[in-house]
This record gives structure tokens, sequence and C-alpha cells, in this order.
């Protein structure tokens, strides 16, 4: 049993950060997100059996994850209000404000291609370990992405145009 | 190669997906195509952009690492082994008394065992993990749920929906090697309180029933009734 725990230890917990880092733009809410993370790695102690040793560790936690998610996550998921675009304030041209915009512009995404765009471009999963984990075929997660990146440009354009203008 | 199609490919090209074949293609077109050549620069730009505005987010873990090692290193939780005991002992008790009793879910539980499992009549099943793993999220049943009694030697070989006094259920069957068992379950769409195993028989079917607040479940075993029985409480303490 110990030999199972410290193996745990040693190849999911520096999974963690990565984990929460998703869940928290799933959820759009740190306490729920921290509950989510949570969830998935007691699912993934208590599976661990059934993780073969050699395979993507990584991927085998966002697959849990993202199943936890959908079954468990309905009451945590919130629906970001949508903001029209000419409402909203542009930010100065600073490092930590073009970040806070982007991260408000992908939270406004529909929850797929958000989803798509934190797999594969935030944490770097290859397209097909992507469809894997999310259970639909590759074919699926480039069309999410590919929407994704075009909604994204769409929206964070409008800013620098006016940046651009001023 | 034209414009439409390495426009399509520029995720699989950033992402080093494409085949050796591939990507000489799209590295020639890149070279004579400015247009795409700009479209990839932008990609990749607005990429990187995300990347870092998501990755320089600050994050604690710590507390919740902390919860975690605790849990992990708690072992097997206290809880389990006093909810499988409790489930054991009120097994015992529902073994003895319910020697006659079928209500219908657990007849018609019984009838589709005979039919899809014993007799083999064809049915429409699902045989590939991710299928069967996404057709039980669709029924807000936990995935990693269905697939613990492999731990115990049960072999999940595959899936369908069906229905049982009027609900959809998820008609698992498992195979212990000579043996095939049918799990039958339900996501609880309300919150009773958790119900002990009962144990039955119809037919030449065995039975075994529990429900929890999170869902119904019946195993039927044409082997024997301890057979059900020992299913039953895997699948009650993974479940």
């Amino acid at each position: 049993m110990a030999k199972r725990q410290d193996e745990f230890v040693r190849i999911a917990m520096p999974h963690t950060r990565s984990l929460l880092r998703v869940a928290r733009r799933l959820s759009s809410n740190p306490a729920t997100a921290e509950d989510l993370v949570q969830e998935t790695m007691f699912l993934a102690w208590r599976g661990f059996h059934q993780f073969q040793p050699g395979t993507n560790i990584r991927a085998w936690l966002f697959r849990i994850l993202l199943n936890a998610f959908n079954a468990e996550g309905r009451k945590l998921r919130s629906t970001p209000a949508t903001v029209p675009l000419q409402s909203r304030e542009f930010y100065a041209d600073t490092h930590l404000q073009t970040a806070a915009e982007i991260a408000q512009v992908l939270d406004e995404l529909g929850l797929e291609q958000r989803t798509a765009l934190l797999l594969v471009v935030v944490e770097g999963f290859t397209c097909r370990e992507a469809a894997g984990i999310l259970s639909v075929p590759i074919g699926t997660v480039m069309s999410r992405l590919g929407r994704a990146r075009e909604e994204l440009r769409k929206r964070l354009a409008p800013k620098c145009s006016a940046k651009e203008a001023s | 190669m034209t414009c439409k199609e390495a426009v399509a490919l520029l995720t699989l090209y950033l992402n080093q997906e494409l085949d050796s074949a591939r990507c000489v293609e799209m590295d020639a077109h890149l070279h004579a195509c400015p247009s795409c050549a700009h479209e990839l620069q932008q990609q990749q730009e607005l990429d990187t952009r995300l990347r870092t505005a998501i990755l320089d987010e600050p994050l604690d873990t710590h507390a919740l690492d902390q919860r975690i090692r605790q849990h992990v290193s708690a072992g097997t939780p206290w809880r389990w082994i006093s909810a499988a005991a409790g489930v054991a002992a009120a097994l015992v008790v529902f073994w003895i008394v319910f020697a006659r009793w079928t209500p219908p879910v657990y007849a018609e539980a019984a009838e589709d065992h005979r039919r899809e499992v014993v007799e083999q009549q064809t049915r429409h099943w699902t045989f590939e993990n991710t299928a069967m793993d996404a057709m039980a999220l669709g029924q807000s049943v936990s995935p990693v749920g269905i697939h613990a009694p492999e731990t115990a030697g049960y072999r999940l070989q595959r899936l369908k929906l069906c229905r049982l006094n009027g609900s959809i259920y998820l008609h698992l069957v498992y195979s212990d090697g000579p043996q095939q068992f049918s799990l039958f379950l339900k996501h609880g769409d309300r919150e009773p309180a958790a119900e002990p195993i009962d144990a039955g028989r119809h037919g030449a079917e065995h039975l075994a029933a529990f429900r929890t607040s999170a869902l119904t479940a019946v195993v039927v075993s044409g082997q024997s009734g301890a057979a059900a029985l020992r299913l039953a409480q895997i699948a009650a303490r993974a479940l």
C-alpha cells in the first residue's frame, strides 16, 4: 500500500497545479475549482490500480477531471455572463492587464471551445491526446480549436485596433 | 497544397502532429504563400498570448495538495470500510428474508439478462471503453466506478442502454472468466436514504440489488446467489 501511495504522490501529485488551472477556467470560481480538483485526485487515487504505468498520467488525470466536471460538476458549472463587445472597457497596454483581458475573453467562449484551447494551447496536449481526453474524434478537436481561435481573435481585435488608433 | 488545406492543417503543423510528407508540403506552401505564412504567425502570436496569460496567473495549491496527501496517506478510508461492513451485514439479513421477493424492475432485469446475455439475442452493444465511459457519463454514472469491479477479476465486456419498469438503465455485462453477470445501473434523481442490498431470485436468475442516494443497482447472475451478491458488494463499494 505504501509503495502505491508513494507512486501516486510521485507521478500524479505534480499535476495538481495544471488541473487547478484548467478547473478554474471551467468553473470560473476558485472554491468550486478546488473542489473539482480534489474530487479528481480522490477518484484518481481510487482508480489508480487501473492506471497503466508508462502511459500518459497527465492525460489520464485530465480525462478524470473532465469526466468529473461533466458528471458531478453541473452544479459547479457557471456560465459566465456574456459582455457585449462594445460595452467592454479597453485596457491599458500593460502585460498584466492584457493577460486579464485575454483570460476574460477566454472565459466568455463556449465551454467546448474553451476546453479545447485550454488542453491544446495552454496545457500543451496534442490534438490526438485532447481527443482521447474528451472522448471525441480528432477532427472535432480541430474544428473546436479553429472556431475558438477565430472567436478569440475576433473578440480581442477591437481592443487591439483601439489601442493602435490611440 | 491549397491555402484552404494549409489553413486546416495549421494546428497540427504547430503541434508537430503532421507526418513528415505532409510537413514537407506544408513547409513548401508556407514558404511560397505570404498569406498563409501570415496566418501561421498570427496563430502563433495568439497562442503565445493566451498561454502566457493563463500560465502567469497566480495559483496556490498548498492547501489543496495537503488535503489530497492526507486522503492518499489514509489508504482505504474508514468510511468505505464501515459502509462495506454495513452493506455486508444488511446483505446477510436480506439474503435470508428475501427468498421469494421479485419487484417488477428486478423481474425485468432478470428477463433482460436471460435474453441478452444467456441466450445472446441480437442487441446493439457498445464494446469500446471510451464509448462505454461516455455512455456512463451520459447517464450521470461514474466511468471510474463502472471499471472498478475489474480489479476484483470482473472484466467489463460490453454495455447498452435499456428500459426497466419505465426507467432508463445502463446494462453492463461483466465476465469473471466462465460466467457472465449483468449489472443494471440507474442514476438516482432524488435522494432516498441508502437502502441495503436486497437479494432474491427470479426464475433461474439470481439477483442482488441496492440503492444509494446516487443510484439504483441490480446485479443478475445465472450462476448463484452468492456470486450475484459478491459483485453487488464490489459495486456498492465502488459506486
